[in-house]
């Protein structure tokens, strides 16, 4: 069973991969990397990292959905007519819940070796604590710069 | 359980994948998504050994948040391109070309 839920979270996350690096527009390009950024997930999920898994999929998954969302504003796209789509996309969903369904509920830790979230946030503010404060120092830089590019662009073209 | 070198494959192609988007794309946009995919396939190295060396997923989620600051200011940069210049072309960037 690990093997085919491996294969199929491997073909989801390469098939989207290529998605995303393909095409030509940009809606695609953040759709393609959020789905292939949760298959992502189930990958490390499999290989019994469920923190690093969690994050994988917050972080990008839900980024790469942010963008999509922005895009789509931004964008106007216009809804596709048919009703063999709304059909199409339903049933999609409900195959996805059904696999995420049994993928949760049938999900046990790989090895007794594997890393449960308290011991990997025992470590990370524990062993790890200058580096986690680094990185913490690093988003932060992160925000401000971005504050100030795009601030700082708004008002150039404002003057 | 799976083998370790299975991930590897995946994560070698991932970051094939997004080698060439890199190096392809010349959309800024793309070429960040394809930034993205090579982080995601590190990531994914990391999760494989983690039950060999389990501060491997902490380490994967510094690079993770690393990684995320990076991209957060490679996006204001191409906003503050599309802005300038109504464009996402790198190929158009030559400012700074000596």
């Amino acid at each position: 069973m690990q093997d085919a839920l491996f294969a199929i979270s491997s073909a989801w996350t390469l098939g989207f991969a290529a998605l995303a690096i393909g095409s030509r527009r940009a809606f695609y390009n953040a759709l393609g990397l959020g789905f292939s950024s949760l298959g992502t997930a189930a990958l490390c999920a499999l290989a019994a990292a469920p923190l690093l898994a969690a994050a994988q999929a917050l972080v990008y998954g839900g980024t790469a959905g942010l963008v999509c969302a922005a895009l789509f504003a931004a964008l106007a796209a216009p809804v596709e007519k048919g009703r063999w789509r709304a059909y199409g996309a339903a049933l999609l969903a409900v195959g996805l819940f059904a696999v995420l369904a049994y993928f949760l509920i049938g999900y046990r830790p790989v090895g007794a070796a594997m890393s449960t979230p308290v011991a990997a946030g025992a470590m990370l503010f524990g062993k790890y604590a200058l580096a986690l404060y680094m990185v913490a120092a690093l988003l932060l830089a992160a925000v401000l710069a971005v504050a100030v590019l795009i601030g700082g662009g708004q008002s150039a073209e404002d003057r | 359980m799976v083998a370790p070198s299975s991930y590897l494959l995946v994560a070698a192609a991932l970051f094939a994948l997004g080698v060439a988007g890199v190096l392809l794309r010349r959309n800024m946009l793309a070429a960040l998504i394809a930034l993205i995919l090579m982080f995601n396939a590190s990531a994914l190295v990391f999760a494989a050994f983690g039950h060999l060396y389990p501060a491997g997923e902490v380490l994967a989620l510094l690079a993770l948040a690393a990684s995320a600051a990076g991209v957060g200011v490679g996006v204001a940069l191409g906003v503050l391109l599309f802005r300038r210049g109504r464009s996402l072309d790198t190929g158009a960037l030559d400012g700074m070309k000596w």
